[in-house]
């Protein structure tokens, strides 16, 4: 025998390899249900926001439309610019869309349901999700046009501004739980309470950095339509521009399981889970849609940040607290008194409150009555 | 000389003048139904009233004559009021069939009405009711409704044609103008009084309801029916040439022109017109296939240059510079006879009409082309009208090329054939029987499309023959017409026509179908 | 003359407005609140061929020409429309008409190319016979271009009748 393979703790049997495959493939192919779903789900959301209906023609209330626009962009005449980097212009939706698969492996969905048991599955998550950006900025780089080269380098510099504070504030949870494994950070809070409670901070800036990191609004810079045409998909068109369009939505969907998953108690509800590894799925599930659905609803609520306001709140605001959330956590890990990761969030509730009624109290007012313009000369 | 002060203006007259000629010498417009320089003086209509100082009622124009000292004004609220009111009596009666009426937008009626009339009526009794679509012969159509009895057409035919058809009948809002002869018209000018009628009481059967003239587009040109070369205005829509009418010019036609050379445009607007060059396929007579132009001129050097053959048979219809270019075309290929073909008629008479046909036969001869009399090959052969040239002439011909309108035309024999335009579809002179040039002058809106000048395509073939030759546009053609002596002694005017189109790739058409 | 200058005197923004969060969170409770009231039905759109649209009298539709209500076509083929179109929708082929008729003119030909037409409604403006009017008619479809050019039959089809109080030329 390989005296490698024999040194492995224990070499995984056939067993559990297939048991791995038909996971693998299940979850595959739910993921990308769900990603069609989920496009659905925005356009019908998005008209009963505006007080229309949305899609419901294709099949009952309109379910299949996603079908219909797949049938649609795989015939739709796949155009390559003749100005293009070839190969790197194809294999860019690729390597965008592959991370967002990967990653999921990692999600443990109910006890003993998940891909890949990692031991350091939250870094798994965060190195490989990063690598998103890399599809994005060659796609926008090897269409060799100003308006997708600029919504790539928005890109780039977006996803890694904020995936700092992404990863500084899931310290906070990584302290209280000891572990890097995301089934014992589940587990801990089906036995001592959801982050969400115990972590509060760290839970805002953790879902607000994902919505950057997803490219959603108000963080859609880098395809900010109004200024951008399409940002870093302007040049592609087909099924192309679908993998792109699909691996935006899928990645929607592991921040939203990662968030369940980190905060929200993944698998865990008042001791439901223990119904069975079903239920635990159920509920998994049902936390990460109600997330999409937020996902969703903040998109039409909420108008896109300015370019320098979305670096200064991540630079200036973001990267602060999450650092001062990982001390505080620190000094309430070892002080024993969990209650004290609420003082930084109260404080700044305070701090905000006061600064504004501050301001109110020196808004100056209107301007005052601009004199008349000079009538302009009639000389000739 | 005496004067007379009209609108402030003092001018200058000749004894006899009346009032509306001191007027319209000067650039005076004064509005006139009845009134007609060509026709005596009837003075019916009342619409020409202006005002005369010293006088207390307004007079009119047309009939008064011009004195030594007399002040005038047409534009004076007394001649307005004047001239109002007679609009108003005119329109008592005149039905408001304007939609369907063809001369709305040349009707007078309607000018004045825009400019001195009511916007009602105040007549609280219906409209008369006379006779609509009365046929006055084949070409004319009558309509007593419309009629403002200006008597113009009466005293056409009994003063110019001396016929007297018509007459006025009835009194009162019941007059209407009556054909005194039977059925026809006996004279061949008949169809003037269409012109001549300010309002659509007379409408022509030939063009009655064709095209709305706002449509039309208007060429000056000449008739190309006989040798007179009656002045005329081509109107045109569309691609099709819709009706030819007479403009004034005293030293040709004065006001007139005859009816069969205002109907004799049909071949213009023929179906079987030749659209596209053809060359030959083979051996047998009449074995053509359609070419493209540059390979038709290509051929038609090869065929003139393996035939060494000249002379020219021309139509006498062709214009001066046509004729010039084929006499050098042939004079490229090889030596030969220069011939036209003309259709000599019966029906001259001393006014306008004149027996020889050739628009251009005058010209023909001043170039040094005699009258063919008989077939003779020929290098090149000019068809405008088939029946000008006669079959036998121009299948006994057996040109090598030939420009032809109609395709019914072709001469099987013939190596090369280029469609002809017809005489409204180019720029040229033409001499008439008078020894006068007069340019005919190409209308934008008739013919096919992409036909090109025949000029040019000799021009083309010529240089194609022999390349050390210069090509000549208009200027050239006429330079070479000025070094002929008879031709220059016709006293060739410098003409300038309006700068060829530049070829297009079939435009789409306009007009939906 | 002096330009005039308008200062609009603006609100004091109030202390929710500055808070910002307070701001985001009524912002959403608005379209959630959108959100369940189109859930219940409350909506503006309207499901087209199940649901259709009351078409007002004034609506531009498809031009079409009207019969009296002696059923006498109207039209005289003055060409006014045809002059007046602005995209040349209109082809008229004037026409004599039988003695008996009470007017001698109408169209041999009228076709109307609903692909070049605008709806601008000047055919109708221009008609000195009322006999062209923009009808209700806005489902105008077809396979091929040719059916889209109306021709004289499909434009009285479509028109139909309108009561003509005057008859013009029953007693002109």
């Amino acid at each position: 025998m390989n005296p490698l393979l024999a040194s492995l703790p224990s070499s995984p049997g056939f067993l559990d390899v297939l048991k791995s495959l038909g996971l693998v493939l299940l979850v595959a192919h739910v993921m990308l249900g769900l990603g069609a779903i989920l496009v659905w789900a925005e356009r019908r959301v998005s008209a009963l926001i505006q007080d229309r209906l949305g899609p419901n023609r294709c099949g009952p209330a309109g379910l299949l439309q996603s079908i219909a626009d797949l049938g649609k962009f795989i015939f739709k005449e796949d155009v390559v610019p003749h100005h293009v980097l070839k190969w790197m212009y194809i294999l860019a939706p690729t390597i965008s869309l592959v991370p967002a698969m990967v990653t999921i492996a990692v999600i443990p969905f109910a006890p003993g349901v998940q891909i890949a048991d990692l031991n350091v599955g939250i870094l798994y998550v965060l190195s490989i999700s990063s690598l998103g950006v890399y599809g994005i900025t060659l796609g926008s780089w090897a269409s060799n046009s100003k308006y997708a080269l600029l919504g790539g380098v928005r890109s780039s510099a977006q996803m890694i501004s904020y995936e700092v504070v992404m990863g500084i504030s899931a310290v906070g949870v990584l302290l209280t739980t000891g572990s890097l494994h995301l089934g014992d950070v589940v587990a801990e809070q089906a036995s001592s309470g959801w982050f969400l409670w115990r972590q509060p901070l760290a839970f805002f800036l953790f879902l607000t950095a994902s919505y950057a990191e997803t490219n959603r609004l108000p963080f859609d810079l880098p395809e900010a339509e109004s200024e951008l045409v399409a940002g870093y998909h302007t040049e592609y068109s087909s099924m192309k521009f679908a993998l792109f369009f699909l691996a935006e939505y899928l990645a929607m969907i592991v921040a939203s399981s990662l968030v369940t998953t980190l905060f929200l108690g993944g698998w865990s509800l008042f001791g439901l889970e223990r119904l069975g590894w079903l239920a635990g799925v159920a509920i998994f599930m049902a936390k990460t849609l109600f997330l999409l659905f937020v996902f969703i609803w903040i998109r039409w609520t909420l108008p896109r940040f300015r370019y320098d306001q979305l670096m200064s709140i991540c630079w200036k605001w973001f990267f602060p607290l999450a650092l001062a959330n990982v001390l505080v956590t620190a000094g309430a890990e070892a002080s024993g008194v969990p209650a004290l990761t609420w003082v930084l969030p109260v404080a700044l509730l305070g701090m905000g409150v006061g600064a504004a009624v501050l301001a109110q109290r020196r808004d100056p007012g209107p301007p005052p009555e601009l004199a008349p313009l000079p009538a302009p000369s009639s000389s000739r | 000389m005496p004067t007379i002060t009209i609108d402030g203006r003092k001018l200058e007259f000749k004894p006899g003048q009346t009032i509306i000629q001191v007027a319209q010498a000067a650039g005076i417009e004064v509005p006139h139904y009845c009134y007609h320089p060509g026709l005596s003086v009837a003075g019916n209509c009342r619409i020409c009233m202006v005002e005369v100082e010293k006088n207390p009622r307004p007079q009119i124009a047309c009939y008064v004559q011009a004195a030594d000292g007399m002040v005038v004004h047409t534009q004076s609220a007394l001649a307005r009021e004047a001239r109002s009111g007679t609009m108003e009596m005119l329109l008592v009666n005149h039905p408001l069939d304007c939609p369907i009426c063809d001369q709305a937008g040349e009707c007078k009626l309607q000018d004045y009405a825009f400019e001195f009339g009511h916007p009602t009526t105040r007549s609280p009794v219906e409209k008369t009711h006379l006779p609509k679509a009365v046929p006055f012969g084949a070409k004319i159509v009558y309509d007593a409704e419309r009629c403002i009895k200006c008597t113009r057409c009466v005293r056409f035919t009994e003063e110019v044609t001396r016929t007297a058809e018509l007459s006025m009948g009835q009194r009162g809002d019941h007059e209407v103008v009556i054909m005194t002869s039977k059925g026809e018209f006996a004279t061949p000018y008949a169809m003037n009084i269409v012109d001549l009628c300010p309002v659509g009481a007379l409408t022509s059967r030939d063009f009655r309801f064709e095209s709305r003239v706002w449509f039309m587009d208007f060429t000056e040109s000449v008739c190309t029916g006989c040798a007179r070369g009656c002045n005329v205005t081509v109107g045109a829509r569309g691609g099709r040439f819709l009706r030819m009418t007479p403009r004034e010019n005293q030293d040709v036609n004065r006001w007139w022109m005859c009816d069969a050379g205002r109907t004799g445009y049909k071949f213009v607007n023929a179906p079987t017109r030749l659209l596209r060059p053809r060359v030959r396929a083979g051996a047998g007579a009449g074995d053509f296939r359609e070419a493209d132009w540059d390979e038709a001129v290509a051929a038609a050097a090869d065929a003139l240059r393996a035939s060494g053959r000249g002379g020219v048979l021309a139509d006498a219809g062709a214009t001066l510079e046509e004729l010039v270019a084929a006499r050098d075309l042939a004079a490229a290929s090889g030596k030969g006879d220069l011939r036209y073909a003309s259709r000599v008629g019966t029906d001259g008479d001393a006014f306008l009409v004149v027996n020889e046909k050739g628009a251009n036969q005058r010209g023909a001869e001043a170039l040094g082309f005699a009258r063919a009399t008989g077939p003779a090959p020929v290098a090149v052969l000019l068809v405008e009208r088939g029946d000008a040239v006669p079959k036998a002439l121009r299948d006994g011909a057996d040109p090598v090329v030939a420009f032809v309108t109609d395709a019914g035309d072709v001469p099987p024999t013939a190596q090369v054939v280029f469609p002809l335009p017809t005489w409204a579809e180019k720029d040229g002179l033409l001499v008439n029987v008078d020894g006068r040039v007069q340019p005919v002058r190409r209308s934008r809106a008739v013919g096919p499309r992409d036909l090109r000048a025949p000029t040019a395509v000799m021009e083309e073939v010529r240089l194609a023959l022999d390349p050390t030759a210069e090509p000549r546009d208009h200027a050239g053609l006429h330079a070479a017409l000025r070094a002929v002596p008879a031709v220059a002694a016709l006293g060739l005017p410098d003409v300038v026509f309006a700068p060829a189109p530049t070829p297009t790739v079939a435009a789409p058409r306009s007009r939906t179908r | 003359m002096a330009a005039t200058v308008k200062t609009i005197a603006r609100r004091k923004t109030t202390l929710k407005e500055r808070l910002l969060f307070p701001a985001i969170f009524s912002g959403m409770k608005i379209t959630i609140g959108h959100f369940f009231r189109t859930l219940r039905g409350k909506r503006v759109t309207m499901q087209y061929p199940e649901e259709r649209w009351e078409v007002k009298d004034n609506y531009r539709g498809a031009p079409a020409l009207v019969k009296d209500d002696e059923g006498r076509p109207k039209c005289v083929a003055c060409s006014l429309c045809e002059y007046v179109c602005p995209p040349k929708a209109i082809y008229i082929v004037p026409g004599e008409l039988e003695p008996g008729n009470r007017v001698e003119r109408g169209p041999a030909v009228f076709n109307i190319n609903m692909l070049r037409c605008i709806f601008c409604g000047l055919c109708e403006e221009a008609c000195p016979e009322e006999a062209i009017f923009m009808s209700k008619e806005f489902e105008l479809w077809g396979e091929k271009r040719s059916e889209l050019v109306h021709d004289k039959e499909t434009l009285y089809a479509i028109g139909g009748v309108r009561p003509d109080p005057i008859k013009k030329w029953s007693h002109k």
